[in-house]
């Protein structure tokens, strides 16, 4: 088809009106929606989004397999690269501590993740016996990069939709600064489109008509080991454009320099939208009979600033419903010196497995020092 | 942000809104600008810089240049100054490294050790192509071929205009600037066919070829673990992908053009049925062909000083072509073999008289014709899409005598590529747009909705940038 063919020699009809137009677009919505639907009754009823790689494998864990953990840490790749749960459980039993923990963290994990990932857990622990759920509060919301991918439309359900939606509205309401009502609403848009692209059936026949087949997988974030940790070092997948921190000192001594003096000086108030959420994590692990606590593992800048203060004013909330939970604030300050060492860091944001090795011990001897009643005791 | 994202559409739909909804030209235009900026600064907003270096060089230098008729050094020292900014720019950020590299590598082969010296940048998307507008605009006004603009927001609009920023068609000004001097008329637009020719790019792009291209990555990354079978299959779907993904963005951005009034040029016209090397290159990317023929080709002296200066023109514009898709070897390869194909096509012509006699070709002469053309326009993906002469070697070696064996592609992808030529025939000999001119606007609705809905779900999960952004 020439260009030549999308115009008219001369403007013969006159312009449609506003009215017709968006008659027009309104009727084509709809018949796309109904379109949709048939092409999922008719073709699509027996195929579902995947989870996607590392996320799939510690749900499907968490599905399956007996429960013998008491400890889960769950989080972003700050909680799955960290901690390492054998050095952790060895650490606690030194302390006369009888933990068995999984590393229940993904990279990038967000809200509504961490919420099906909380549900395994809730649905496997037997009933009368203590257990713990060790989270990071920096838990992702839905953005406009990750909002058609096949991991953000797997966790789609009307009832998310609903607790994301008044999750972001409360978020939005807040008013506490201009910025993160823009990024509330950014999320929620983000989100409400994704749910459209479920309905839409967004990219779910193009396995079945453009099979892949074995080895084509051309991104991997590489698939944990039994207790659910991976460090970045010992993925065998990485690319290697991506050397290690620990191999490059200097780089590592101007990161410090540089990410140390970054540390937030935030006075904000923590908002509410995050309070509830963490407080309805809280409610539901509680519930449960189980036990609730956070962590910051170890960063330089605190992540992106905004998440620093995030954090900062989440951990300073008055009533403390949040703060009183903290097991340890292991972001850069003197008192955590020892772990920011070049020989420990993969990248700017994560530790390698020598670093993971470090905290995880640190985190437990911390734990059985100054919280040992959270965990449950040696038999 | 890729016009094969789901957040393009809510662009889009803004723009659009916006735009029509505006009554002055002057206005439209200051606002189509704001978006374009939007648009380029939502990839890497620090380069916005660099297309305005750009674009603003080119149109003082323009201007300079028509003022200075009586002064023919200082016009001489604008032209030099306005290209070479440009040229300066896309040297910097697309060449500097490789010719760095090239240098050291050539001291060392002389046994001098050469340390190249290598600039930490990143290739900024579309350079290629806004360069390649900024410098035709400046060589135009200094070869009298057309009068440099005075208005600066329609020359910043006619290098910006979002549909065709990042991967062309590559505008002339003669052609754009003059649709900048009225209000565009919503009624002039065929509403159908603009629609449609946007759904068709999306399917190309985003359902042919983003789908495809995983197989083709993974091809190129291990060619000896397959066999001779599945190694062919795998240059065809690369074919196939790279025409898909680059016809499918100039399809989407000609209609988006269309939906906001204006005309950009046709960039291809069914290229794989092309019986020779030089229709194929009268066929795919149109608008880069026609720039290196009357930028380049004419007058370096075209075929007007001989054969062996035809030879040499034919090759310097090709191999020139060749490497204004990427700093590398196997572009520079890419593109001598396409010169060396339009040489002996041009040899053919001259001697196929005396051979099988005048006349029309036979079916069985345009037959070998269109299968020696595929056969030899193949051979030259394989050096386009691979990241290194060693991987083309090994891929045309699988090709030829069959790898380990030890991978297979999906086969069900023969039976694809047989659908896509059936369909691409149809939709090359069919005269489909007076029938969708033709048809109830319910009926015309109802198709329009089936695609879009079979199309968003036979898109894969997750993007893929247009190939040829990285040109």
């Amino acid at each position: 088809m020439s260009p030549e063919h999308l115009f008219r020699d001369e403007a013969g009809q006159p312009a449609p009106s506003v009215a017709r137009l968006t008659a027009f677009a309104a009727l084509f919505s709809a018949v796309v929606v109904i379109a949709s639907i048939a092409i999922r009754t008719l073709f699509l009823g027996g195929i579902s989004y995947s989870a996607g790689e590392v996320f799939s494998e510690k749900l499907d864990y968490l599905s399956s397999s007996s429960a013998d953990e008491n400890v889960y840490f769950v989080g972003t790749s700050h909680i799955y690269r960290s901690i390492d749960p054998q050095q952790f459980d060895a650490e606690c039993h030194d302390s006369g501590i009888d933990a068995k923990s999984y590393n229940a963290g993904v990279f990038r994990l967000g809200y509504l993740e961490a919420d099906l990932l909380l549900e395994r857990i809730i649905s496997r622990v037997e009933p009368g016996k203590p257990w713990l759920v060790v989270m990071e509060p920096s838990l992702r919301d839905c953005d406009f990069v990750n909002w058609s991918s096949e991991r953000e439309l797997f966790t789609h359900d009307p009832k998310q939709t609903v607790r994301a939606v008044r999750y972001h509205w409360l978020g939005i309401c807040d008013g506490q600064s201009v910025y993160k009502q823009l990024r509330h609403a950014a999320a929620m848009a983000a989100h409400l489109g994704s749910g459209l692209l479920y309905q839409l059936n967004y990219g779910k026949a193009s396995r079945v008509v453009f099979p892949m087949g074995d080895g084509f997988v051309t991104r991997s974030f590489g698939v944990p080991f039994a207790n659910g940790f991976l460090p970045l070092d010992r993925e065998e997948r990485r690319p290697s454009d991506h050397p290690p921190l620990f191999d490059d000192p200097a780089k590592f001594g101007k990161l410090l320099e540089v990410g140390t003096s970054r540390r937030s000086k935030s006075k904000a108030e923590p908002m509410r939208s995050t309070i509830r959420l963490y407080e309805e994590i809280a409610e539901k692990i509680e519930t449960a009979g189980g036990r609730f606590a956070l962590i910051t593992t170890p960063r330089f800048t605190i992540g992106a600033p905004h998440l620093g203060d995030d954090i900062d004013a989440l951990l300073r909330y008055p009533p403390a419903t949040i703060s009183r939970r903290l097991l340890g604030d292991y972001r850069y300050s003197p008192e955590n010196e020892d772990l920011f060492q070049a020989r420990y860091w993969f990248d700017p944001e994560h530790l390698g497995q020598a670093g993971a090795t470090a905290f995880s011990k640190k985190l437990a001897s911390d734990i059985a020092a100054n919280h040992r009643d959270i965990l449950p005791t040696e038999k | 942000m890729l016009f094969n994202e789901p957040r393009f559409i809510a662009f889009l739909l803004l723009v659009f809104s916006v735009f029509w909804s505006l009554k002055s030209n002057r206005n439209r235009k200051v606002f189509l600008l704001l978006a374009s900026y939007f648009f380029y600064g939502c990839w890497d907003w620090r380069f916005l810089g660099l297309i305005l270096l750009s674009s603003v060089t080119s149109y003082v230098a323009s201007l300079l240049i028509e003022q200075s008729e009586d002064r023919p050094f200082f016009r001489s020292f604008c032209l030099a100054w306005g290209i070479g900014i440009g040229l300066g720019v896309l040297f910097v950020f697309k060449y500097y490294n490789f010719f760095s590299q090239s240098i050291a590598d050539v001291a060392s082969m002389a046994g001098i050790s050469v340390a190249p010296h290598r600039l930490n940048v990143i290739l900024p998307v579309g350079i290629s192509f806004f360069t390649f507008q900024s410098v035709s605009y400046v060589l135009d006004t200094y070869l009298h071929r057309s009068r440099a603009t005075r208005n600066i927001i329609d020359y910043l609009l006619y290098v910006a205009f979002f549909p065709q920023l990042v991967a062309g068609p590559i505008v002339r000004a003669t052609d754009f600037l003059p649709q900048l001097s009225a209000c565009t008329s919503f009624s002039s637009v065929r509403w159908r066919p603009a629609l449609s020719l946007f759904v068709i790019g999306y399917f190309k792009k985003a359902v042919i070829s983003d789908n495809i291209a995983p197989l083709v990555d993974g091809f190129f990354l291990d060619s000896g673990s397959f066999g001779h079978w599945d190694a062919l299959l795998a240059v065809v779907l690369y074919a196939v992908q790279i025409y898909c993904d680059f016809s499918g963005y100039s399809d989407m951005g000609i209609a988006v053009a269309a939906f906001l009034g204006y005309r950009l040029c046709v960039n291809f016209d069914h290229p794989y049925f092309a019986t020779n090397v030089a229709m194929f290159w009268r066929k795919w990317h149109i608008s880069l062909s026609t720039w290196l023929r009357d930028y380049l080709y004419i007058p370096l002296g075209g075929n007007r000083k001989g054969g062996v200066r035809t030879v040499i023109n034919l090759m310097l514009t090709m191999l020139l072509g060749g490497i204004w898709h990427g700093a590398a070897w196997t572009f520079v390869v890419w593109g001598l073999l396409h010169g060396l194909g339009l040489v002996v096509h041009r040899a053919w012509v001259s001697v196929r008289g005396k051979v099988v006699g005048p006349g029309a070709a036979s079916w069985f002469g345009t037959a070998t014709g269109w299968l020696l053309t595929m056969t030899w326009v193949l051979l030259t993906w394989v050096f386009f899409r691979s990241p290194s002469m060693s991987v083309a070697i090994d891929v045309l070696q699988a090709v030829l005598f069959g790898g380990t064996k030890s991978r297979i592609l999906p086969q069900v992808f023969w039976l694809h590529l047989v659908l896509l030529a059936i369909l691409h025939a149809a939709a090359w000999k069919q005269r489909w747009v007076p029938w969708i001119e033709s048809i109830p606007t319910p009926v015309f609705l109802m198709l329009l909705s089936l695609s879009v809905a079979a199309c968003l779900s036979l898109v894969p999960n997750g993007y893929r940038p247009f190939i040829y952004f990285q040109f």
